[in-house]
């Protein structure tokens, strides 16, 4: 606190975060150590019971908690493949083009999350356009089950998260100046190692960025698990609604919810570190 | 027997044109500079012959082979970019040595020759080190070593010390110079700074819009510019246009104020019309008074420069400002005398005309 001006501009962002996020957040914590009467009532008795109940059950464990990790991971994966893709072609294009592509980009941002994954269910299902593309080439006999399961699931996060991965490392990408390839060049790299030995080594800052971004997303993911998953494929966020709201158990809602957030904190965390040890070579980039 | 050929380059941008049909004969272990304001095309037609630039039309020639239509990592350079593009991401070592990795070098010889070429330019202590921990001497240097450890056929340098301040980039004149005869590379030095150019060149490339003004030694382009531009851009100059007149070998410039000034050069005719030029230090000054030279042009001292090693008068002659070397022999002069100029002016040819 340097200066008391800073301070009281501040006030306002404070007492909205405060109001809005961080007293709502302490509340589900305690919430998550309360437990639920017969009819819903929360009693005001602290227990870890919530806890334990969640940790050694290999139902949330391995069912739930798992595989959520396991699809928003798998989903990162190809999410920051595309979006890398991506991020280059608009890099490298002319700078007119550039602006309509990154627009382009964040068209699918404009449009509500839920209409997009309605419209992704008509593109996979029984008589949508890829199944009609599969049997109409011959690549199968009849129509193929596309929908509400684990692949569809990630088909529809990868969905969500390929914006936000492209324009993170789009940045990154951006600030490296070509005349290092160039250099590689002179020393008798091809394009490919030169891409390879300095231009690939100089994103990953940006790669650690967009899949830390492009995991939160997905981890998280609501609309997508409930839509395409037909509730089929289990999912923490969906859980944790349905145990609110059909169980009526808000404590045990809030002691999922928590173990969620701790997960992404957890990979925020390791994402700190990781940009902290490949810090040294992204502080020079901004540098020069 | 040439090294590097430049036959007939043409480099057009849409419509403009930034190299006009240049040809160019660079011999080996010569140390040759391309010379001339920002836009004019040196840089470009450097890039052309690393090969980082396609040419619009032309051939070039590297150790007699025709390398036109080579990418840049089939041929056999060393380039040094003007803001050096050290890989950041990289140790010292590790810049220099990754064109050695390339070619799948020995472990052992990698490691010699990196070091070897770090040592040529001060360096070995600091090989762990990341660019960024470096000095802009330092990352220069860096620089230097990538491109010379692969041994190259020819070594091209893009305006290499402009990024440097003045002291640094005076004694990175002197071992740049040094390592380039040391390895007897052919160079291509390309700079906007004539000092730059004269004092390190076997020979000087004068380049105005795509096109070569003058190719000669720095003592020819310094002393005999074949135009006014190449004569203005290389030195300080005052030009002079008038009628040749006179008879035998004392020849002198009518100038249009009625005035004279004694010429000399080649082809000179009486009665034709001509512009000559004279350098700073190629002026006397003499006060009026005691003129041994009547119907010289005169002026009025305005200013002295004090440059420490040197000093400069400021003399107005008409409408016009010029330079005079200060002279520990010459008379003291003040601001406000009035001075004859006392110079022998030298023609160019063609009438001078540069455009």
């Amino acid at each position: 606190m340097k200066k008391p001006a800073n301070t009281i501009l501040m006030l306002p962002a404070i007492t909205i975060l405060g109001a809005f996020f961080v007293v709502p957040l302490i509340w589900v914590v305690i919430l998550s150590f309360l437990t639920s009467g017969p009819t819903g009532e929360v009693q005001n008795q602290l227990t870890v019971s919530n806890y334990a109940r969640f940790l050694t059950d290999s139902y949330y464990l391995q069912d739930l908690l798992l595989r959520t990790i396991r699809l928003a991971a798998i989903a990162t994966v190809f999410s920051v493949a595309i979006g890398y893709l991506g991020a280059f072609v608009i890099a490298r294009a002319e700078a007119a083009a550039q602006t309509w592509l990154v627009m382009l980009v964040m068209l699918p941002l404009w449009v509500n999350l839920v209409v997009r994954t309605l419209s992704l269910m008509v593109v996979l299902g029984r008589n949508g356009p890829v199944n009609q593309l599969l049997v109409g080439l011959g690549f199968a006999d009849r129509p193929l089950q596309l929908l509400y399961n684990e692949t569809a699931v990630i088909i529809g996060m990868v969905q969500v998260a390929v914006p936000f991965v492209v324009m993170s490392i789009f940045g990154v990408l951006q600030s490296i100046p070509r005349q290092l390839e160039h250099a590689a060049m002179t020393v008798g790299a091809t394009p490919l190692s030169a891409f390879r030995r300095v231009t690939f080594p100089l994103s990953l800052p940006g790669v650690l960025a967009g899949s830390v971004l492009a995991f939160g997303i997905n981890v998280e993911s609501f609309v997508v698990p409930i839509l395409l998953g037909g509730g089929r494929v289990r999912f923490m966020s969906v859980a944790a609604y349905e145990t609110a709201t059909i169980s009526n158990n808000l404590p045990f809602a809030a002691t999922i919810g928590v173990i969620l957030l701790i997960v992404t904190m957890g990979m925020l965390g390791i994402y700190q570190w990781a940009v902290r040890s490949a810090g040294r070579s992204t502080a020079v980039l901004q540098a020069s | 027997m040439h090294h590097i050929g430049v036959r007939n380059i043409i480099k057009n941008w849409g419509a403009f044109s930034a190299l006009k049909d240049v040809n160019l004969d660079v011999r080996e272990g010569e140390f040759l500079s391309i010379l001339g304001p920002s836009g004019c095309g040196k840089s470009t037609l450097l890039r052309i012959i690393a090969g980082l630039e396609e040419p619009s039309g032309g051939e070039i020639f590297i150790a007699g082979q025709n390398v036109t239509l080579d990418p840049v990592w089939k041929r056999k350079i060393g380039f040094v970019f003007q803001n050096f593009a050290l890989w950041p991401h990289l140790t010292v070592f590790r810049n220099v040595s990754m064109g050695l990795e390339l070619r799948k070098t020995e472990k052992a010889e990698l490691y010699n020759r990196v070091m070897e070429a770090l040592r040529m330019v001060q360096l070995e202590a600091l090989a762990d080190r990341l660019p960024a921990q470096l000095s802009g001497g330092q990352q220069q240097r860096v620089a230097l070593a990538r491109a010379i450890v692969l041994k190259p056929a020819v070594l091209l340098l893009d305006e290499p010390l402009s990024a440097l301040d003045k002291n640094l980039r005076q004694d990175m004149q002197v071992e740049l110079k040094a390592l380039q005869q040391t390895l007897g590379l052919t160079t291509i030095f390309v700079t906007h700074d004539q000092e730059e150019a004269l004092s390190l060149s076997d020979r000087v490339v004068v380049m105005n819009k795509g096109v070569i003004e003058q190719l000669g030694t720095p003592d020819a382009i310094y002393n005999q510019p074949v135009s006014e531009y190449v004569a203005g851009f290389v030195g300080e100059a005052c030009f002079f246009e008038g009628r040749i007149e006179g008879n035998g070998q004392a020849k002198t410039l009518r100038l249009s104020d009625g005035t004279a000034v004694p010429i000399r050069g080649n082809g000179i005719q009486v009665g034709q019309s001509a512009v000559a030029f004279v350098r700073p230090e190629w002026i006397d000054l003499n006060k009026l008074d005691i003129s041994l030279s009547p119907g010289s042009p005169q002026g009025t001292i305005e200013r002295l420069m004090f440059f420490g090693q040197s000093s400069d008068y400021l003399v107005r002659l008409g409408d016009r400002q010029l330079r005079v070397k200060y002279k520990s022999d010459g008379p003291r002069l003040a601001p406000g005398d009035t001075v004859a100029l006392c110079c022998v002016a030298r023609v160019l040819p063609g009438n001078g005309a540069a455009s």
